[in-house]
């Protein structure tokens, strides 16, 4: 029989928050560099073959990438001080 | 560290890195880039730990064949390409570290710690093991030789051995039949007498049981060039050949031969000088000369 650890309360508490912080700041992305950043990070594809699924250019597939990146970045800049302190 | 890639634009490409989302060919020249560049180093890490909060938000969905094999095959690809990289980087330490490529007097700068992704470690550790088991498999091959090297000597001693046996074997059956020859109870001997002013002396010792002849003489002179001493065993009707000596530098002599011949039917024993190579028949005056009778 698998035991499970039992549950804290608290730490259940954080973890929804962090999950609450990041879903936001990806809706907040702009839809074209959401699609690029999910399709590179949930569909595994690298910036070549999102360019080429998607149709744009490799540059513009780049350049999307980076802008998702360091929205997420700003965005989340909270979880990272909280979870180094 | 030459790495061909500026700091611009490798620092461009850090996001895509971070999502692991380069391209094989990109993502070899940002890494060699970042193993060197103490900022992108660190700005690569935050990007690292932005990524890995994204997890956060997904959601769990069932893996699709496609989207599994995609990224197994993608990181297989990877895998070998950092095994590549890691291969050059060690061929370049390992050149860099030899004595012979540093000048005299020259201490190489430290490396700044880089930061390194699991798979870059793995292939580090890959990399050790490998390096580990080619230091193991060059130890393992010269002690391997040096003990090839060993049986082949001893296999060589035991060779020089068992020739030098032989051969002591082979000298002493000659020894025991000489002896059997000199002092078997039917052995006849004759004593040669010279007119010679040198006086030479022999002895020829017939073995009738074994038709052996032995012929031991001493002070025989050397003879003259192109010329030869022929042994003869002399009978009534015939002068039978019974080989030609030439004496050592000592004067000594010591021949054998075999030859069945009728106990009373050998009158004496002579020797003449001959041309060389023996004659068919005496063609000088004995100088040595026994009669048997």
């Amino acid at each position: 029989m698998q035991q499970t650890a039992p549950s804290d309360p608290g730490l259940d508490a954080e973890a929804s928050e962090r999950r609450r912080i990041v879903t936001s700041a990806l809706s907040e992305l702009p839809a074209e560099q959401r699609e690029t950043l999910e399709l590179g990070y949930y569909g595994g594809l690298s910036q070549s073959e999102i360019a080429e699924r998607t149709g744009q250019p490799l540059g513009t597939v780049k350049t999307r990438m980076r802008l998702a990146m360091q929205k997420l970045r700003s965005q989340l800049q909270i979880l990272r001080s909280e979870g180094g302190a | 560290m030459s790495d061909g890639m500026t700091h611009e634009v490798a620092s461009e490409a850090l996001e895509a890195l971070a999502l692991d989302a380069l391209d094989a060919s990109e993502r070899e020249g940002v890494i060699a880039h970042v193993a060197g560049c103490a900022e992108c180093q660190r700005e690569l890490a935050v990007l690292e730990s932005t990524v890995s909060e994204i997890a956060l938000a997904a959601t769990p969905l069932p893996m699709v064949p496609e989207r599994r094999d995609r990224i197994r095959a993608r990181l297989l690809a990877r895998a070998g390409a950092d095994r590549a990289m890691a291969e050059r980087a060690f061929a370049d330490v390992r050149a860099e570290s030899s004595p012979s490529a540093r000048p005299s007097g020259v201490v190489p700068l430290r490396q700044s710690p880089r930061r390194m992704n699991a798979s870059a470690w793995m292939a580090m550790a890959a990399g050790l093991v490998a390096i580990v088991g080619m230091g193991g498999f060059l130890m393992m091959s010269r002690e391997r030789d040096a003990m090839r090297a060993s049986l082949q000597a001893v296999q060589a001693e035991r060779g020089a051995r068992v020739a030098a046996m032989d051969s002591l074997r082979t000298t002493l059956e000659e020894k025991d039949r000489m002896i059997a020859n000199l002092t078997g109870a039917q052995v006849a001997v004759m004593t040669l007498a010279s007119q010679s002013p040198t006086s030479p002396t022999g002895r020829m010792f017939w073995d009738q049981a074994h038709d052996a002849w032995t012929f031991v003489a001493h002070q025989v002179p050397m003879p003259k060039s192109g010329r030869t001493y022929q042994l003869w065993l002399v009978t009534p009707t015939a002068k039978i050949n019974a080989g030609t000596f030439m004496p050592k530098s000592n004067g000594e002599v010591m021949m054998q031969a075999t030859y069945a011949l009728a106990k009373d039917s050998l009158a004496a024993v002579a020797v003449t000088d001959e041309p060389m190579g023996g004659s068919p028949q005496p063609t000088t005056a004995p100088m040595m000369v026994a009669s048997a009778r």
